[in-house]
């Protein structure tokens, strides 16, 4: 290296004061003089879309194929009307969502398939076949269904089924809905948790905080057949140094979480 | 197929980009000849360099050659200056022989010298934000070949977010805790999580926290259990920033409490001043492999973090400024989980602070989070 550059290297380090002081002064705006401001060349534009999000009439994207109806005869929070999702097309699962580069099923249910799937028709098919049905029948082919609802056996599915047509639910009224509206039958007996699913302090929105209020079913989250929260081991816990025992441990995140609850 | 040899001077202005640095001179000071300093004599531009004639090494390139094919003048010797200056602030790395290096290294390392140069980003113009973007994506690109999107998306008006939590609903999952990490790019290294799940048995207070099993591995929801969540509850009344003596963390007017990552000293005086235990500090470079990164990202959200800078939950920023729910709400199998905007009357988070009988942690405080637990 020659004295030469030397000089020169010890010279930027002073003139580095002077650019980042200019620098800074020229952020602060009002302190540059006008004329060297103008003199930047405009920046490209980033070509992006500005931040979007739902309006009042359009549905979340996320939620575009999937079959949302309006609750007929509650509304919620502030008396708006809002939706549940009823069903979905192919491709279009309301009950998962993809958060970061992972898929996660959402609600408690651990099967996927549609409540309006459920192929009853394929045995109850015409009129009247469950109550023609003997009951040991019933018992045989629905092994895995264990009711808890009214009268703890499983002659009692005429509680909520229709006589006639399995597929559908029959409410009190006598009228009889899809089962994808399982709400109004819910509601019949669940009142207070239904009052809270309205207003949004039970249940689960959908997508978006704002927009359009989409939100999940009954029974997206609880199986009719099987209420009961299935257990399961959960994702991983952390991994928290023991502040009593031993040396804690390089390079672990934890050391400033002693205090918290180590 | 190079050897080392002894860095010379024109190298190091090559690898700092001289022209780039002058240019940027210029139009800081339009007029340097008022500058009292004295400036190098001139002098002749070198001729073939050894080991940089070849097509191959890349640094030849037209832009850097322009500046050796004239006598340095004044201002050119200023932009010179800076290159070495650039050069010597950063890595040593560039020391190695220039051949070696490749275009996107060479891009790279510009790129993080204007970096370390930018200013807190409060201070900036869009035009800035807009610069330090295009920078740190390209960065990315460079480094981790993730193609990410980083926005500067600014407070909705008329929002201010507010959090329920409610003890009955939760069943210990942790699916928020997992897209959480999904979500926010967190380190897969050390596990990092800034969601708490705590294990409480029935009966016990909620006030002894410290005692409570945040690490439980068993089949939940256990029996005679109940579980609470923690996570920055982004107070209205945040000690963590009173603290700061850089001012590397601040509210936004949506009340988000958010860090900037580039002005951060790592001094951690905020993780002791929070009171929940909401701040991470990175001991090492967070690690996230490419294929699992978010490229959904925001300046103060999940982008990348750099070791020795503190991290927090933003309520995903990056997802809530969008319109969508934070990851944690979302994924929530329970239903446990209430997001929404405090200022609408018609919001969830309203109807369940109004008709729900809700409570916040270490209320004492004066902290006043915007996050209450409630109970069905």
């Amino acid at each position: 290296m020659t004295p030469n550059a030397r000089v020169l290297i010890v010279a930027a380090w002073v003139l580095a004061a002077v650019v980042v002081v200019a620098r800074e002064a020229l952020i602060r705006g009002p302190a540059a003089p006008d004329g060297v401001a103008e003199a930047l060349p405009p920046l490209p534009s980033l070509e992006r879309a500005p931040a979007s999000f739902e309006t009042e009439d359009t549905l979340p994207s996320a939620l575009k194929g999937v079959t949302v109806e309006l609750v007929e005869g509650r509304t919620g929070p502030g008396d708006r009307p809002f939706y549940v999702a009823v069903r979905s097309r192919e491709g279009a699962d309301h009950l998962s969502r993809q958060i970061g580069r992972s898929t996660f099923r959402l609600g408690l249910r651990t099967t996927s398939r549609d409540l309006s799937q459920y192929p009853c028709s394929s045995c109850h098919a015409g009129a009247a076949m469950i109550r023609d049905r003997p009951e040991r029948d019933a018992e045989a082919v629905h092994r895995n269904i264990r009711p808890v609802h009214p009268g703890e056996t499983r002659a009692q599915c005429l509680t909520c089924h229709a006589a006639d047509d399995p597929g559908r639910l029959a409410l009190e009224s006598e009228e009889t809905v899809s089962l994808d509206h399982s709400y109004r039958l819910c509601a019949q007996c669940h009142f207070p948790q239904v009052d809270s699913w309205a207003a949004g302090s039970h249940g689960k929105r959908l997508v978006a905080w704002r927009g359009r209020r989409v939100v999940a079913g009954c029974a997206d989250c609880h199986d009719p057949h099987r209420p009961a929260t299935v257990t399961r081991i959960p994702y991983p816990g952390p991994v928290l140094p023991d502040p009593l025992g031993g040396e804690l441990e390089g390079g672990e995140e934890g050391q400033g979480e002693v205090q918290g609850h180590g | 197929m190079a050897e080392r040899r002894e860095l010379t001077f024109e190298d190091v202005l090559r690898n700092a980009g001289a022209r780039e640095a002058q240019s940027r001179l210029e139009r800081l000071m339009p007029d340097p000849a008022s500058l009292s300093s004295p400036a190098p004599e001139p002098r002749d531009a070198p001729g073939g360099e050894p080991g940089c004639g070849s097509g191959s090494c890349g640094c030849g390139s037209s832009r850097s050659n322009s500046l050796f094919d004239k006598p340095l003048d004044r201002r050119g010797a200023i932009g010179a200056m800076m290159g070495a200056l650039a050069v010597t602030t950063q890595a040593v790395g560039a020391c190695s022989p220039a051949s070696l290096e490749s275009d996107e290294e060479r891009e790279a390392k510009l790129l993080e010298r204007d970096e370390y140069f930018k200013g807190n980003y409060r201070l900036m113009t869009p035009a800035e934000k807009a610069e330090t973007v295009r920078r740190l994506e390209r960065l990315a690109e460079i480094r981790t070949g993730v193609d990410a999107s980083i926005r500067t998306d600014e407070a909705l008006p008329d929002v201010m977010y507010g959090y329920a939590f409610n003890i009955s609903k939760c069943k210990g999952f942790r699916n928020c805790v997992e897209a959480c990490i999904q979500e926010n790019n967190l380190d897969r290294e050390s596990g990092r999580q800034y969601i708490r799940i705590f294990e409480i048995e029935d009966g016990e207070s909620i006030g002894d926290l410290e005692h409570a099993d945040a690490t439980y591995g068993h089949a939940v929801p256990a029996e005679g259990h109940y579980y609470l969540g923690t996570q920055c509850f982004q107070c209205a009344n945040p000690p963590c920033v009173y603290v700061c003596p850089v001012q590397a963390t601040w509210q936004e007017p949506d009340g988000i409490v958010v860090v900037d990552y580039d002005w951060c000293i790592g001094c951690r005086y905020c993780m002791a001043a929070c009171p929940y235990w909401a701040r991470r500090f990175n001991w090492s470079e967070p690690e996230v492999p490419a294929a699992e990164v978010n490229p959904r990202q925001h300046y103060l959200g999940n982008r990348a973090r750099k070791q020795g800078v503190v991290e927090k939950c933003t309520y995903c920023i990056q997802r809530t400024r969008e319109g969508r729910l934070p990851a944690c709400a979302e994924a929530c199998p329970t239903g446990a989980r209430v997001f929404g905007n405090l200022l609408d009357p018609d919001s969830e988070i309203r109807s369940v602070l109004e008709h729900k009988q809700v409570f916040r942690l270490k209320e004492d405080l004066g902290t006043e989070p915007r996050f209450w637990y409630f109970m069905d």
